[in-house]
């Protein structure tokens, strides 16, 4: 009988209509559109959102405030809004060598290709790292380019037009610059940079998205994401504090702008807001409360992420100066940052240059066991991890691993803080000393290769959920799999965004698993001086051996 | 040649076909990669088409259990409910198999009422799980959305201090969540 040969059947993908979809995916990744549809894009930021920011910084959000509609034809552009862009790129290019670099030398090995998970969930050509860097490098030889300008199709260029802006807004909105595509890339090709100058680029002409715009524009007025004014925030501390004397005995006092506290204390408004980010600064309390650490919340910094690095650098900076300028204000010794994840890339990669050195506050030393973070020698801030780690290793803290025992738990390296900034030792470490049942996911997925949640970088917006379910697709995958092999039932993690989508993406992908952050972990473990029996968790879950009737 | 022999005898290119026209669902150059891609950490998609079609025809043609395919296509399902694909899209993937199946047997000649008869059954029954299953996950999607919104995740652009919310100020809240809506 005839055999369908692999040759044969490999021509019939290509040339057949689909026999689920009747389409007939023939044409070039530059001549398929980007088309807007519910669910494929997040909605654009409010006009007074807009207006907003663009009177605070007119040089970097520009465009007309305006409501628009991504599916509409008119986008209600500026006029000349494409010189406005090439001119726009022109100065990146000038400003950043490393643009300018990314834009020369890609040789397309196509190692990057397939590692984006927003390509693996997808399908989607155009998230391709490679090509998604291509739709602003088609733009730069165009214009930029000796060969390009003569050339242009040819040499793979291309004008820039509407349609090529509709390209911009679709797929830099589809990464979550996450740099798992630069890890393969023989070159270090960062193509999370490129989305950054495409998102600087959309501003300039006044293309945005709310879910990044409102949240900075909170920043900037009340000092966090949330918009908690100072007696918000210190009452919810406090209604965590009264959570916590439910669940040990303890009573804790935590205080507020205090001047001359050795330490500040900075972290995600979430954690103090929204679960299940609410448990792990009950952690932290805990924990500063068992060493009695001297230290300070602060109403003003009450922000750790900082949306400015998904909208524009100078935005960053701004946002990013309130912790120095809190912690100058406040006269502290050196600030100690919470599980956050952006606000360790933006501390990482950009903080010390775009605001620092730091000169008014000293190199931070623990002030439990003198050990001196020459890490942060110039930026002055210190991981919540690498602080926790270095009291377990001096034997400062006194823990009980049974009371997480009702977790089974494996762990996700969030990409800011593991490949941002190579925190990858002192969770695990933390992690294994307070819990007995910890297991690794596959060794592609972790450590500088893991997978992204899939909603970072402002994408964590309820009205493209389907979108994050797909790019999150990789890392609940890997996530299934320890589920199904070892019976995980606790995803931990130290990043505030990651906590509240990744149990989005867990309650799509693996009801069963719960997110924790580590602090929550720690705190769940930690035995307090006084403290009661402990007959739950901090989310006032059942502990093993003490569920009912067993008591 | 009864048509259970053709099935058993012919499970590879017959299932060659089905996932090749599975995956030529997404585009070009996509289904090229998910093909080649052997590491299932690596290749999601890919990995779950292979695996789930193979198990299902097994199930389905070879052990004779239909009532078992919900759980080998259940990560499938999942993953195109979230996909852009619609519900006739989705359930497409059992008729798929028919043409397959068909374009094979042409070459064969096979005259088997009966056998005819249970393979419509079989490739039924899996179109219709496949149908519930995928609208039972579009309504997990939307639940996850609720519980998200549910768990203050939103108030980041419900437009300043949440203690607003406190004050049960609904109307102006819907009002700034409907602007952009
Ligand atoms: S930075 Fe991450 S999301 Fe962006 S292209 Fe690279 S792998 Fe994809
Ligand atoms: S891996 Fe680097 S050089 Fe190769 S195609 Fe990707 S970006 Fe270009």
């Amino acid at each position: 009988m005839a055999i369908l040969k692999a040759d044969k059947l490999g021509v019939n993908v290509a040339k057949a209509p689909s026999m689920l979809t009747g389409a007939i995916p023939k044409k070039a990744w530059c001549d398929t559109p980007a088309i807007f549809k519910p669910g494929n894009y997040a909605y654009p930021a409010k006009k007074e959102i807009h207006e907003y920011h663009q009177k605070n910084l007119p040089q970097a959000i520009g465009g007309v405030p305006r409501d628009w509609d991504p599916e509409k034809d008119d986008w209600l552009l500026p006029d000349g809004w494409e010189q406005i862009i090439l001119q726009g790129l022109k100065e990146r290019l000038d400003k950043f060598r490393s643009l300018k670099i990314f834009m020369d030398c890609c040789v397309r090995c196509g190692a990057c290709a397939d590692k984006c998970h927003f390509f693996l969930g997808t399908g989607d050509p155009k998230n391709m790292p490679v090509l998604r860097a291509e739709l602003m490098r088609s733009v730069y030889r165009n214009d930029f380019t000796l060969g390009g300008k003569i050339l242009r199709k040819l040499a793979g260029g291309r004008p820039m037009t509407f349609g090529v802006l509709k390209e911009w807004f679709m797929y830099y909105y589809q990464c979550t610059e996450c740099r798992r595509c630069s890890v393969y890339c023989p070159y270090g090709i960062d193509t999370a940079e490129v989305t950054m100058m495409g998102r600087e680029l959309l501003h300039l002409v006044g293309v945005n998205i709310n879910w990044i715009l409102e949240p900075a524009a909170n920043s900037n007025r009340t000092g966090n994401h949330m918009g908690l004014q100072p007696h918000t925030l210190k009452e919810n501390v406090e209604y965590l504090c009264d959570d916590i004397e439910e669940v040990t005995g303890i009573r804790i006092n935590p205080t507020f702008n205090r001047k001359g506290a050795e330490i500040l204390f900075i972290t995600p408004s979430a954690d103090v807001f929204a679960e299940p980010g609410i448990y792990t600064a009950m952690g932290y309390l805990l924990l500063f409360e068992h060493i009695g650490l001297d230290y300070t919340w602060s109403t003003y910094a009450s922000e750790g992420g900082n949306f400015g690095l998904f909208t524009n650098n100078e935005l960053m900076k701004k946002l990013n100066a309130k912790m120095y300028a809190e912690a100058k204000r406040l006269g502290v010794k050196w600030i100690l940052g919470g599980e956050c994840g952006h606000m360790w890339r933006v501390l990482h990669q950009y903080m010390d240059t775009m605001n620092g050195p730091a000169d008014f506050l000293e190199v931070p030393t623990s002030p439990i066991t003198g050990t001196r973070f020459d890490n942060a020698a110039s930026t002055k801030m210190v991981h919540i991890s690498e602080f926790t780690a270095d009291l377990i290793k001096n034997g400062k803290l006194n823990l009980d691993k049974s009371r997480n025992d009702h977790r089974k738990v494996t762990w996700h390296d969030s990409c800011n803080t593991a490949r941002g900034m190579g925190l990858l030792d002192e969770p695990r470490y933390v992690l294994n000393s307070v819990v007995n049942d910890f297991h690794e996911m596959p060794e592609n997925t972790i450590r500088e290769q893991t997978f992204c949640c899939g909603s970072g970088t402002g994408l964590n917006t309820d009205e493209i959920m389907e979108l994050r379910m797909r790019g999150g697709l990789p890392r609940a995958n890997a996530v299934k799999h320890v589920r199904d092999k070892y019976d995980v039932n606790t995803l931990a993690c130290v990043c505030a965004i990651d906590r509240a989508t990744l149990t989005s993406l867990m309650n799509y992908w693996n009801p069963d698993v719960q997110v924790a952050g580590l602090s929550e972990l720690v705190g769940n473990a930690l035995v307090m001086e006084g403290e009661k029996e402990r007959e739950t968790g901090l989310r006032f879950e059942e502990l093993a051996g003490k569920e009912e009737g067993e008591g | 040649m009864q048509l259970d022999e053709l099935l058993i005898e012919n499970k590879g290119e017959i299932l060659n076909g089905w996932v090749d026209q599975v995956l030529a669902s997404y585009p070009e150059d996509a289904a090229r990669i998910f093909k080649k891609g052997t590491d299932r950490f690596a290749n999601p998609i890919g990995s779950a088409v292979k695996k789930s079609l193979w198990e299902i025809y097994v199930l389905l043609f070879e052990k004779d259990e239909p009532e078992q395919i919900i759980s080998p296509l259940e990560q499938l399902v999942q993953l195109r409910a979230v996909q852009t694909f619609s519900p006739s899209e989705a359930v497409g993937m059992a008729y798929v198999l028919k043409y397959v199946v068909k374009d094979e047997c042409r070459k064969e000649k096979v005259d088997d009422q009966e056998g005819w008869f249970s393979f419509d059954q079989k490739v039924d029954t899996l179109a219709y799980t496949l149908f519930d299953m995928f609208m039972q996950c579009r309504e997990r999607l939307y639940q996850v959305r609720l519980a998200e919104f549910k768990s203050g995740n939103n108030i980041a652009t419900d437009g300043g201090c949440p203690s607003k919310a406190m004050d049960g100020n609904n109307a102006e809240k819907a009002e700034l969540k409907t602007l952009n809506s």
